[in-house]
């Protein structure tokens, strides 16, 4: 399966070009101030700076790019720990306990957890693309739409994880987000809620929409606050527990294993990528907790989960990028655009007349995984001074720092419009006890949901005997009812018995 | 970790009439049934509703569970004496007060330019919260925010609507 004698020419590739360990810290640090400014997508910083890489050779190209894409993914985490606002979609679940950490003054605590939960994300997801790279693109060409619906369904069950509050208020806001993801034109070919508006018809943008029903109705919830952090004795960035925070992920091996090998499972599926991941992994964690009522509330594990699958799908995603040359996710597309800049295919023939290459990007981004410790933890010791600006300075910046990047996402002003729009929705959830995670689950898994659907039924015919002949649809089928059991179990074990917690992941 | 539970229950109304939270429901419900009897109205076969119309359904549906529990809710806290709070609308006075700037912030930006909206809802966001000394609304309100949206415009090389920028 591993052809050694092409990782050790992918080794000397790798190590005997100098511009390659120039360019890496540099894409680092760019990712990672891209990631934490809301709104600037790691896609759109690799998109642009992929023009820097024109006059690059090919390999330090796809390093710089990718390592703008490993920056990224925890970048994004620092918002969501210290504002509540993912600055990806791939670090939204990262918010759910970060942010209640931060107010708990342990925002030093969880970003340490956090970068250390990347960082081995990222070197196990390229160990295993090291792995199964040649196995897998094989496989990954036999899911149909029926798998992904089922996939695809996966992701909408954590809404009812996402909320231990109300279940009624749980599923009507996950069924908002699911409506909000069908706005626009469908498969189909249909035009639906866009009062005409031409703006609309590619939909509702997901990330300016999550961004209005995290960050801006959280926002205005803090006006009239004095500091994100109420205690003045816990408004501190300690370099301390930073490295406290790294080494309690550190000593949780099991959790970052488990966040990782979803990651890496979900990374693999074209068009899924980090932020189903990121969702995903943070609601096994929760099942499988000792304690989940204090998941949302400042869990660790829920970090570790979030950050330790979105790193990890980052190498999963290369697969179908280096193997078939389909772009798992809106990253691998610029890096697909950089290959197509210097005249390269990705695919079956790039694996199989390039493996020298392939290892050596594969070595190239675990080393990278070991800078982003290094820069990360100084990055993230300058980032945290956050929580000493007092909120009244601080709200309205963020506020307008989301409205530019919503704009800079979308290109008009559908981007900021949807900002205000989602945050007052988001406001009014928020104050009536519906969950808006839940909202932002069913917005980025709704329109995929959708797809599958259709495709589904197109190729069916609406015979649902079809799915008796798709043995891996089935396996999916079995393997979700079977990740739903323990909730159900405890709903039963639960009936009868006064509700003892009003808490939420919103 | 018990103080941010605090705070997200805090966060959710529960007064002794659930009337606002009913009302918003009803608003959502509606909305849905709208979307999706237009969404089937205009559809030309199942494909076009088979995921729009179940999930509305099934929204309303919930809404309607939702109400109920917050009544029944209600109902059981006045019926063992809980002293319920009220609604609050002037404790959320200068939250409403930020939407509305930043709706109009968002409004005015199409005809003045993200440079000078920018700088004028960030200064009266800061007197909205009370900031008062001239130095810090003049240095965070003019400085800070006309900084942000040239790092955009010419670092992040995103072509911003602006007047003098």
């Amino acid at each position: 399966m591993i052809d050694m004698s092409a990782a050790n020419d992918g080794i000397s590739l790798l190590f005997g070009d100098a511009q390659a360990w120039i360019v890496v810290p540099i894409g680092i640090l760019i990712g990672l101030v891209f990631g934490a400014i809301p709104g600037i997508s790691i896609s759109v910083a690799m998109a642009i700076f992929l023009p820097a890489t024109l006059y690059m050779d090919f390999l330090p190209a796809i390093l710089f790019l990718t390592a703008i894409f490993t920056g990224g993914g925890f970048g994004g985490a620092i918002p969501a720990i210290l504002m509540n606002i993912p600055g990806t979609s791939s670090a939204v679940a990262t918010a759910f306990d970060g942010y209640p950490m931060a107010q708990q003054g342990r925002h030093s605590e969880a970003l340490g957890i956090g970068l250390a939960a990347s960082v081995i994300g990222t070197f196990l997801g390229y160990i295993a693309l090291f792995l199964i790279v040649e196995f897998v693109a094989e496989w990954v060409l036999r899911l149909g739409p029926t798998e992904m619906f089922v996939v695809a369904l996966w992701g909408l069950t954590l809404i009812a994880l996402l909320n231990t509050g109300s279940f009624a208020k749980g599923i009507v806001a996950g069924m908002i987000g699911i409506l909000i993801a069908t706005i626009g034109y469908s498969d189909a070919g249909q035009m639906r809620g866009t009062f005409g508006s031409m703006y609309l018809l590619d939909g509702i943008p997901a990330i300016p929409a999550l961004i209005g029903l995290f960050a801006a109705s959280e926002l205005f919830n803090l006006i009239g606050r004095d500091y994100l952090v109420r205690d003045e004795s816990l408004r501190t960035v300690s370099m301390a527990k930073i490295v406290g925070g790294m080494k309690d992920a550190v000593r949780r091996p099991l959790e970052i294993f488990r966040s990782s090998a979803i990651g890496v499972g979900i990374g693999l599926v074209p068009g899924v990528g980090a932020s189903i991941a990121n969702l995903a992994a943070y609601g096994v964690a929760k099942r499988a907790a000792k304690d989940p009522a204090s998941y949302g509330a400042g869990n660790p594990g829920g970090v570790i989960a979030s950050e330790g699958a979105n790193s990890s799908s980052e190498g999963a995603s290369m697969v179908s990028l280096l193997a078939l040359g389909i772009p798992g996710g809106a990253g691998t597309a610029v890096l697909l655009g950089a290959f197509a800049m210097h005249n390269v295919t990705g695919g079956p023939r790039f694996i199989s007349e390039n493996k020298d290459i392939v290892y050596a990007l594969i070595f190239g981004n675990m080393v990278q995984a070991v800078l982003l410790l290094f820069i990360g933890v100084v990055f993230v010791r300058f980032a945290g001074v956050i929580v000493k600006v007092p909120l009244r300075i601080l709200a309205p910046l963020v506020m307008v720092m989301s409205v530019l990047g919503a704009y800079a996402l979308t290109g008009n002003m559908v981007g900021p419009v949807t900002v205000v729009v989602a945050g007052i929705l988001g406001w009014f959830m928020r104050r009536y006890g519906f969950p808006v995670a839940a909202t932002v689950v069913g917005l980025l898994v709704g329109g995929m949901a959708e797809g599958e659907l259709v495709r589904s039924y197109q190729v069916s015919g609406g015979d649902l005997s079809f799915v008796a002949g798709r043995p891996i649809t089935l396996l999916l089928i079995a393997l979700l009812v079977l990740s739903l059991m323990p909730r159900l179990i405890v709903n039963l074990r639960q009936r009868g018995k006064p509700a003892a917690s009003t808490g939420d992941a919103s | 970790m018990s103080r941010v539970i605090e705070d997200k229950a805090a966060d959710a109304v529960k007064p002794v009439r659930p009337i606002g939270a009913t009302i918003f429901m009803a608003v959502l419900a509606l909305a849905m049934i709208g979307y999706a009897v237009s969404v089937v109205v205009a559809a030309r076969g199942a494909t076009d509703w088979m995921m729009v119309a179940p999930v509305a359904a099934v929204g309303v549906l919930a809404l309607g569970f939702a109400v109920m529990e917050d009544w029944r809710e209600a109902f059981a806290r006045a019926a063992a004496g809980v002293a319920a709070k009220r609604e609050g609308w002037k404790s959320s006075l200068p939250a409403l007060g930020f939407m509305a700037l930043l709706v109009a912030y968002v409004a005015a930006t199409p005809f003045v330019g993200f440079d000078l909206a920018t700088m004028v809802f960030v200064v009266a966001s800061l007197i909205l919260q009370g900031e008062r000394r001239p130095l810090v609304v003049a240095g965070i309100g003019i400085a800070a925010s006309l900084a942000i949206v040239w790092l955009f415009v010419h670092v992040f090389a995103i072509a911003l609507p602006t007047l003098f920028l």
